[in-house]
């Protein structure tokens, strides 16, 4: 093929596929981002509980999320996994340093120091952060998906 | 990473590159999301996939979502490194002579 304009019709075919797929992420309910923040605030706030409490929520947000992951999966009918898109992974990479600096400071606060709070603090912020980096991801995504081919 | 510009006439097929366009930004997609989105019928949407199995750019796989068998298609290491050199030739040619 050596058709400029065939090209330039091929290129445009891409981006009208890669739109389709962004449309059907446009109708995920808001309450997903909640859910998410939700269970990274648990998975997070929940290791300075005293135990078996930090261990039982281990279990709990887990099976919330592979949830969330059967219920993304039927309703949009792909998978992306944070990690795999080139540019949207370097937000998760980004969200995951931070959790777990926010998970240390959390237990360190509240087996060493005492810091009855600190559970609900580190929760609080985790929860905010799962859904502000939520939407970072999306975001990026979506332009790395119409802005490439591949 | 730069990609070589490759042209694939496995992939430029009509319908083939609709479909590795949407394969290519995702991990996998179920059937009937690709059969929509490309708008072709069940038994094209086949043969477009066993195309691109054959050449070693896709696979697939059956799982059970809400009750029924699902079939869900992922472009390979392969496929995904096929379709990032047919895009990059593609945009070459589309600069060609751009307006």
């Amino acid at each position: 093929m050596t058709d400029p304009d065939e090209a330039r019709r091929a290129l445009e075919s891409i981006r009208d596929a890669r739109t389709s797929v962004l449309q059907r992420l446009e109708n995920i309910h808001w309450g997903y981002d909640l859910a998410y923040g939700a269970v990274i605030a648990l998975l997070v706030g929940g290791q300075g509980l005293p135990q078996p409490f930090s261990i039982l929520t281990v279990p709990i947000a887990l099976g919330g999320l592979a949830v969330m992951v059967r219920w993304w999966r039927a309703k949009t009918g792909i998978w992306v996994s944070g990690y795999t898109p080139r540019r949207p992974r370097w937000v998760a990479f980004g969200l995951a340093a931070i959790l777990i600096t926010l998970m240390l400071g959390n237990l360190y606060a509240s087996r060493i120091l005492h810091l009855w709070w600190a559970p609900l603090a580190a929760g609080g912020a985790a929860f905010v952060l799962g859904i502000v980096f939520g939407r970072w991801w999306m975001r990026v995504y979506r332009k790395e998906l119409l802005e490439t081919g591949a | 990473m730069s990609v070589a510009p490759v042209y694939d006439p496995v992939i430029h097929a009509t319908g083939r590159l609709q479909v590795c366009a949407v394969l290519a930004g995702v991990d996998e997609a179920e059937f009937a999301m690709v059969r929509d989105t490309v708008g072709v019928s069940d038994s094209v949407l086949s043969k477009h996939l066993k195309a691109l199995e054959d050449a070693g750019y896709l696979k697939v796989r059956k799982a059970p979502l809400d009750g029924r068998s699902r079939t869900w298609a992922a472009l390979t290491e392969a496929g995904r490194r096929a379709f990032a050199g047919h895009v990059a030739e593609l945009t070459r040619l589309a600069s060609l002579t751009a307006p």
